[in-house]
């Protein structure tokens, strides 16, 4: 058992920790996919979608206690797209108005541009708007951390049209500024844990930092630069990709306690040789775009072959990507196994 | 020669319709058994039946002046009437604005992907899935092996057939976009089977049981769909695969060409066209050459290229893309998209104004974008002319004026060819 355990939690009287929580945008209910669906025809009014939305993030963080969820998020059911609230809010990024595929998914997002440096303003809208959602504070004594998703400096670097910047390298650091600013204010607004989403590092499809060596070299510069002594716990996940290749340089990131491996694109084979050391596993066998709800069982034997493999400091247990893909209903059922499934995994583990 | 010249059409740049136009009001709710007719929507009937011709619109009104009192849900028999003029309608729309090839802009269908695998067995919808902003889709999963169980779209041919005058294109969603837009249970579920370990890898095992689904979906469900539609006397099938190239890489590919190969080969007698939008133009020009049976690609450009007028390569990047295609050696026809369908909020250029969240392109401008393709591509007879893709995120109005917008703009670009 003791050779499960990474060198921080390597001591017989410590448990092995496993936790649980969601990757980012969670699917919106049937209730909310029609009431949204008549606002948009001009059928329903912005008050009864306000409610709608919020009923709905109320009953999405219900499920996730009663699932026993270790990080807790709201669902950011209100992002049109994983890029907007940063569109909408970030000087120097305009809106876009075309549709752009979001990676190789059915689902889309707003392109924007960059029309001049980037930065986050002091009172921005993203921060108001996460006030507004404080209205869902969690009252469980502190037993549950609060969590966020947001895309991280190289994926918003890599999917925003730049008309501004002389090379993504620099556009890279400046988003990890506006982050480590943004980290700051989420800490102050009372969330405790954030899940930086970095699908462009691993993407399978196109450039992604697995071509680009320079652009790998940018990323972990700014990532170290800016979020060596972050002001909350701060998770790394890689998805829709292999991150084989690029893995060890992940884990020697400073500041972070955990990398997210997408293991529906990335075989613990081709990885069984790194070794996590300090860092946690955030362990994405739960496939995000598939309906085929796996059972807490083999959610377990999969989280205890890649710690037994891995030997991390410790074990997140979570969906491969967002949910979003997945119609609600089976979406639920997958936060039901994962909950089932980490009690499984924690008993064997300790 | 071009594949393109099988068509019996003659004329310069065709004009064609692409997709589905939206349902009208009196549409969505004659049906409903929870909605009530307005007087919006009786209004609404009453002003496009009379500037459409539409034959009989005024039996269509008083039925919706009824119902509109009424609080009983309508009959089977009175639904099927508020769908077949809704079908009239869109006919007499295309048939107006001087379309020349037409279909029912899909009023007969729930949606492009929900109404086909509704009535294929082996599907189970299983809910709604965000697309983007507010809109969604209902997605399925494939439970059991997919089989053809009744005729899916001939009622619909067959009406649409004895109302049209010009010539019919049928829309039939391709294999590769049912597979990409569903849940591959049954087969994953087969294909996991066969593998106990805990090291599963998932990735291989799952592009197997893809590969497994789509050769089932096209040999059981949709080929014998396609020989029906033939034997009944349809001349020109649309294949609709809007998801190609969303996975772009050789493997998936490869995969869309197999499929779509299976799917059309050794029909006589029938043109096959392949409609793809937003899509990586240079990846599907590469494999555009390994499709045996399609005559004509017809594909989104407005929405990439700008909206100035001119006919050189820097007003006009959008229709660059050809490029590509003609660099690989592709020499069927294309279906050019030459109008803009989504929401628009930049600033248009001057060959286009700006209405609302529309961006209504000038006819000028339409001119513009079928001479520099002509420019690109040479030979006239290889270019049809359509919007990007279906109409049906615009209202009526805005539709019936970015066809007739097309239609000016190609007798624009007809005379100056002339």
């Amino acid at each position: 058992m003791l050779t499960f355990f990474g060198k921080k939690t390597c001591n017989l009287f410590m448990t092995y920790n496993v936790e649980t929580t969601l990757t980012g945008i969670h699917p919106r209910s049937e209730d909310t996919v029609r009431v949204s669906r008549d606002y948009d025809r001009g059928r329903a009014t912005r008050e009864s979608l306000d409610q709608t939305f919020e009923e709905d993030a109320k009953n999405l963080v219900k499920l996730q206690m009663e699932s026993r969820f270790d990080r807790i998020s709201d669902g950011q059911l209100l992002w049109q797209d994983f890029l907007r609230p940063f569109s909408e809010c970030l000087s120097g990024l305009k809106s876009g108005a075309d549709l752009s595929r979001w990676f190789d998914t059915n689902s889309f997002f707003r392109k924007p541009s960059v029309v001049k440096k980037v930065k986050l303003p002091e009172a921005s809208d993203f921060i108001k708007n996460y006030e507004e959602m404080a209205a869902l504070s969690l009252a469980d004594g502190g037993k549950t951390k609060r969590k966020i998703s947001i895309p991280g400096p190289y994926t918003l670097a890599s999917l925003v049209d730049d008309r501004k910047y002389e090379s993504k390298q620099d556009l890279v650091e400046d988003f990890a500024k506006v982050l480590k600013k943004l980290l700051k204010a989420l800490r102050e607004l009372g969330f405790q844990s954030v899940q930086i989403n970095e699908p462009s590092l691993v993407f399978r499809y196109g450039v992604s930092a697995l071509t680009n060596k320079k652009e790998l070299k940018a990323f972990i510069s700014a990532f170290n630069d800016n979020f060596k002594s972050p002001p909350l716990e701060i998770s790394l996940h890689t998805y829709f990709g292999d991150c084989s290749q690029i893995l060890d340089r992940l884990i020697d990131l400073e500041g972070v306690s955990e990398i997210g491996v997408d293991f529906t694109q990335t075989s613990l084979d081709s990885i069984e040789k790194v070794r996590f050391g300090d860092k946690g596993l955030a362990c994405g066998c739960i496939d995000g775009r598939n309906s085929l709800v796996e059972s807490p069982d083999w959610i377990a034997d999969y989280c205890q072959e890649a710690v037994r493999t891995l030997k991390p400091a410790g074990l997140v247990i979570l969906p491969s990507s967002e949910l979003k893909y997945l119609p609600r209903n089976v979406a639920d059922e997958k936060i039901r196994s994962i909950g089932k499934a980490s009690e499984i995994v924690r008993k064997r583990l300790n | 020669m071009s594949k393109q010249a099988k068509t019996p059409m003659t004329v310069i740049f065709p004009l064609q319709e692409i997709g589905s136009i939206a349902k009208p009001g009196w549409r969505v709710k004659g049906v409903s058994n929870d909605s009530r007719i307005s007087e919006k929507d009786i209004e609404e009937a009453e002003f496009w039946g009379k500037k459409l011709k539409v034959p009989d619109y005024q039996k269509l009104v008083s039925f919706l002046k009824e119902r509109s009192k009424s609080t009983t849900p309508p009959s089977q028999q009175e639904k099927e009437m508020i769908r077949d003029f809704s079908v009239v309608y869109v006919l007499s729309m295309f048939e107006k604005v001087g379309l020349d090839r037409v279909y029912s802009g899909e009023q007969w269908r729930v949606e492009m992907y929900e109404h086909l695998v509704r009535n294929i067995q082996g599907f189970k919808l299983l809910g709604s899935v965000h697309s983007f902003d507010f809109k969604y889709f209902t997605k399925g999963a494939i439970i059991s092996p997919p089989a053809f169980e009744h005729p899916i779209h001939l009622e619909e041919f067959e009406f649409v057939k004895s109302h049209a005058r010009d010539e019919i294109k049928i829309p039939l969603t391709g294999p590769y976009t049912v597979v990409d837009w569903s849940f591959n249970e049954f087969y994953e579920t087969k294909a996991r089977e066969k593998k106990s370990s805990k090291r599963i890898d998932l990735r291989k095992t799952y592009f197997e049981a893809r590969r497994n689904f789509i050769l089932d979906l096209v040999k059981s469900a949709l080929r014998p769909e396609i020989e029906l539609l033939i034997k009944n006397g349809a001349k020109w099938i649309q294949i609709d695969e809007p998801a190609i190239t969303t996975r772009p890489d050789d493997e998936e590919m490869e995969l869309f060409v197999d499929a779509i190969n299976a799917l059309t080969a050794g029909f006589n007698g029938c043109t096959f066209s392949l409609h793809n939008c937003y899509s990586d133009y240079k990846l599907l020009a590469k494999y555009s050459v390994a499709l045996k049976d399609i005559s004509q690609l017809a594909l989104e450009f407005a929405n990439r290229d700008s909206t100035n007028l001119g006919v050189d390569k820097k007003t006009r990047p959008g229709y660059l893309d050809l490029k590509y295609f003609e660099k690989e050696g592709y020499e069927g026809g294309f279906g050019l998209g030459v109008t803009h369908v989504h929401d628009y909020s930049g600033s248009p250029g001057n060959g286009a104004t700006v209405d609302g969240r529309n961006v209504i392109e000038s006819p000028k401008l339409v001119r513009d974008r079928i001479l520099f393709a002509q420019k690109l591509l040479g030979d006239p007879s290889r270019i049809s002319v359509n919007p990007d893709c279906g109409l049906r995120t615009r209202n009526w109005e805005i539709a019936f004026k970015k066809l007739e917008v097309m239609k000016e703009g190609t007798e624009l670009a007809r005379k100056k060819i002339a």
